[in-house]
């Protein structure tokens, strides 16, 4: 097998790394586990992060810097802390948006992508467990449990490859971004973007980045009009 | 005197142009020749008849009475307030065409007044008729005809074929001109022009005197202070009348000349000031008017200075090949901008490459390392029988499936390779980006070059327009033309030709009259001292009268005084004393001069005392023998004075019972 194969045809990235990035997002969005250990948790775990509809969201953000972007920019227009603005700006100024953007397809829930695959690898050397849990007889949840082995794994990848330590810094933007809103909320805002909205069932969701920076521009230029009066 | 054929040469040569042009001139404005003498002037009343009915307290009753007048001096005698002044008046409403001391309620009384007089020896008859019980004047009528004739026509109408009417009319405005004229004419008199002002803007006008100017020196109006001569307080009417009645022909002439003179040269001189408000207003529009045509010609120098334009074929010519560099060089930097936008793209897709190899080849060490730990299906643990089978046997500890070996060689091989490309596609961004930013630099200055034969193109078109340099050179002949016609304005017009001519008159006029004066003003002098010693003047020693109608009167050793530095009698009765001495000069002279009648009433001559009046009275009453053509009426208050002093022609008095006149 080649590991820089795609995962899937018509994806974007290779299974390998789909799965470095789950791992790396996972062991730095999951929760510490109560005390004591829950009785459904793998013995091994140290870590959860509760639904799939909230992993592929969190996961969206970190594969389209346009998206992060636009959202720090709404941010920084609600709140003014500059470090978004200047974030955004590092982001929108940079060609990160065209060189790190995966775009995901369109599902009925949204960007969603298939994680068994990329969930096999990680499962295999026992880094990462995902079990269903059945509530309400109907509807079922997805847990992702991150091991100490996960957690060791992780911190191995960044020190051999330095360059991954990319998704562990993205990935704490997001969830600082998303707040501890549960995943329909983040879909909520993003589908705010015309282009996440309209896009087609089945389609890649189309890049805001152009848009994103006129926007950047339009603030900078608002803020340098004030100042100037 | 000069002779009168000579007065226009004479006046020629002293302002220096042709006789002609000093006839015209005197033609012009009317200036006669100097006249001849006139015949002796007199004035004789003859009979006097008042007609009417009074009414009122005092003796009332109808009035028919006549008063027959002699040469001499008549006295009107009688109480005060019986009518003696009223008699004075209605003589000087007749003989002067106007009274203005006759009382109303005498015109209200009666209904007609008749005055018989000789005008130069010619009897002449005047009547006045008032309205019955009114004092509206009715008719008023100048007649001629024989003395008898007359004394029976007492009616404004006669119907008597011996009567020759000579003027008819029916107000007292008519009346005054009508007798004005009449006098004039009969006494060869004319009426006297005097020039008075300027005053600021008002250039001065001439003021006709006419009859009733020389009346005053008939019947010197009451209360006139300090008039010699005349009725007005107007020096050159005094001097004027001063040389009417001494008959010096130039005289009429020389005022005349001096008043049209005089006239002219202040209507000169107030367009001279006209002229100089103006030219203040001239010099600020042709300041206007030169700044304008500066700027006019400034305007039409930049216009022939863009003319010498440059070939506008050439410029044509070197338009288009600029416009066509400059279309070569813009699709050169759209090519090269296309050029740089496909290499970024390349750069951004060996970038994802490099990434995506670089953290699959990571994630594939990584999980190579781990020892697999259950199955990911079923969770099922791997056992160390599994894991030793796959590191000896090469078998998948999961699937049991050979194990591909890693062939990192290929793998950092796939790596470089990806580096490379990368490294490339920045190295052909970076060389795109200078030839895009040559390209901009190079697009720029055809650009510049483009707009510069533009602008040259169009200036060259400007220049070319020949309506533009039209208008410019017409501003410039506008501003040119107006500027003339205010400096053609500029010039002060000349002095008007009649006034250098009427002034050469009057000096010439005036030497005749100093010439012809200076013997008649020496006996006028000698004869006014002696009636006012006559007339009881204490202490004179000289009186001097001057051709400016004023007296230089010497008296007790001091000095000489003037004729209004005296008391009030005195200046009452020098002014009878001057009125008789021009008489007497006139005599001696045989010339014309006044006309012989004098009213004095000194019953109204108030600034006198009654004894001034007794001086002058008795004065005149003993010099009348000598001077045959002097009648003198005059009232009195004295009723013993024509028994005191002999002489009185007649007496005027009461007829009794009656105490009122009429």
């Amino acid at each position: 097998m080649s590991y820089t194969r795609p995962a899937a045809p018509g994806r974007q990235t290779s299974l390998m790394q789909d799965a470095v990035r789950l791992l790396l997002l996972l062991n730095t969005a999951a929760q510490p586990l109560p005390v004591p250990h829950p009785r459904e948790a793998p013995a091994n775990a140290i870590g959860v992060l509760h639904t799939q509809l909230l992993l592929q969201k969190l996961d969206f953000w970190v594969r389209n810097p346009d998206y992060l972007a636009d959202e720090l920019l709404t941010r920084y227009e609600n709140d003014h802390d500059p470090e978004d603005l200047a974030l955004a700006q590092q982001i929108l100024e940079s060609d990160e948006p065209e060189v790190r953007s995966y775009p995901m397809l369109r599902y009925l829930f949204g960007a969603y992508e298939p994680l068994d695959e990329s969930l096999a690898v990680l499962a295999t050397p026992g880094l990462v467990f995902a079990r269903r849990r059945v509530s309400n007889a109907k509807v079922t949840q997805w847990d992702y449990y991150v091991t100490a082995a996960g957690r060791d794994a992780a911190e191995r990848s960044i020190s051999v490859v330095p360059e991954l330590k990319y998704y562990v810094d993205r990935t704490r933007l997001v969830v600082d971004l998303a707040a501890g809103r549960r995943g329909t909320a983040l879909r909520d805002i993003q589908y705010l973007q015309a282009e996440y909205a309209d896009a087609a069932l089945g389609r890649y969701i189309a890049s805001i980045a152009s848009r994103a920076r006129l926007r950047l521009q339009e603030i900078i230029g608002r803020q340098e009009g004030s100042g100037r009066s | 005197m000069s002779g009168q054929t000579s007065m226009a040469e004479r006046v020629a040569a002293r302002c220096g142009r042709s006789v002609d042009d000093v006839d015209q001139v005197f033609l012009t404005y009317g200036i006669g020749r100097p006249n001849v003498r006139a015949t002796p002037r007199s004035i004789k009343l003859v009979r006097l008849r008042v007609v009417g009915d009074r009414t009122g307290n005092v003796e009332p009753g109808p009035i028919d009475r006549t008063f027959e007048l002699e040469s001499g001096v008549t006295v009107i005698s009688g109480p005060n307030f019986r009518g003696k002044s009223s008699l004075l008046e209605l003589i000087a409403l007749l003989v002067s065409g106007r009274s203005s001391g006759l009382q109303a309620d005498v015109r209200l009384w009666l209904t007609t007044v008749s005055l018989d007089l000789l005008v130069n020896e010619q009897p002449v008859g005047m009547r006045i008729a008032f309205a019955q019980g009114s004092p509206d004047f009715e008719r008023g009528a100048i007649f001629s005809g024989t003395t008898t004739v007359l004394a029976s026509a007492d009616t404004t109408t006669p119907d008597s074929a011996d009567v020759t009417l000579l003027a008819s009319v029916d107000s007292d405005e008519a009346w005054e001109a009508a007798v004005a004229s009449f006098m004039l004419s009969r006494l060869a008199l004319e009426e006297v022009l005097i020039f008075t002002g300027p005053i600021r803007d008002d250039p001065g006008r001439i003021n006709r005197h006419g009859w009733p100017a020389y009346f005053g020196t008939i019947y010197p109006p009451a209360g006139a202070n300090e008039i010699l001569l005349g009725y007005t307080a107007s020096g050159g009417l005094a001097i004027r009348l001063l040389q009417v009645f001494l008959d010096l022909p130039a005289a009429a002439l020389r005022t005349r000349v001096h008043a049209t003179a005089q006239s002219i040269e202040a209507e000169h001189a107030a367009q001279q000031r006209q002229r100089d408000n103006a030219a203040r207003g001239l010099a600020a529009r042709r300041e206007q008017a030169e700044q304008a045509l500066t700027e006019a010609e400034a305007a039409l120098q930049a216009n022939q200075a863009a003319a010498p334009a440059e070939n506008l074929d050439a410029l044509a010519a070197l338009a288009a090949t600029r416009s066509a560099r400059y279309a070569q060089l813009l699709a050169a930097f759209e090519e090269a901008n296309a050029a740089l936008e496909r290499a970024v793209k390349e750069r951004i897709a060996d970038e994802r490459a490099l990434v995506s190899l670089q953290e699959s080849l990571a994630a594939g060490a990584l999980f190579r390392s781990l020892n697999p730990v259950a199955c990911p299906r079923c969770e099922t643990m791997i056992d160390d029988m599994r894991r030793e089978r796959e590191q000896q046997e090469h078998e998948c500890a999961v699937c049991a499936e050979p194990l591909p070996q890693p062939d990192i060689q290929s793998e950092n091989e796939l790596k470089q390779q990806a580096e490379e490309a990368v490294g490339a596609s920045k190295r052909a961004v970076a060389a795109l980006n200078t030839v895009v930013d040559d390209a901009r630099r190079d697009l720029e200055a055809a650009r510049i070059d483009v707009q510069d034969a533009d602008t040259r193109l169009r200036a060259a078109d400007a220049a070319r327009s020949a309506a533009d340099r039209i208008a410019a050179e017409l501003a410039v002949a506008t501003a040119r033309g107006v500027l003339s016609a205010l400096q053609g304005d500029s010039t002060a017009p000349p002095e008007p030709a009649a006034l250098a001519v009427l002034k050469a008159a009057e000096v010439e006029l005036d030497a005749d009259l100093r010439q012809a004066s200076a013997a008649i003003y020496g006996d006028l002098s000698a004869e006014v001292t002696q009636l006012a010693i006559d007339f009881g003047i204490a202490e004179i020693n000289k009186i001097i009268v001057k051709g400016n109608a004023t007296m230089d009167i010497y008296k007790g050793g001091a000095d000489k005084s003037p004729f209004r530095a005296q008391s009030p009698g005195e200046r009452f009765r020098l002014r009878y004393a001057l009125l008789v001495a021009l008489l007497r000069v006139a005599q001696k002279h045989k010339i014309a001069g006044h006309p012989g009648l004098l009213l004095l009433d000194s019953i109204k001559a108030e600034e006198a005392q009654d004894e001034d009046a007794r001086h002058l009275l008795k004065g005149l009453i003993e010099i009348v023998g000598d001077i045959p053509s002097l009648q003198v009426i005059a009232t009195t208050a004295d009723d013993q004075l024509a028994g005191e002093v002999a002489g009185v022609s007649a007496t005027i008095t009461p007829l009794p019972p009656n105490t009122v006149l009429f």
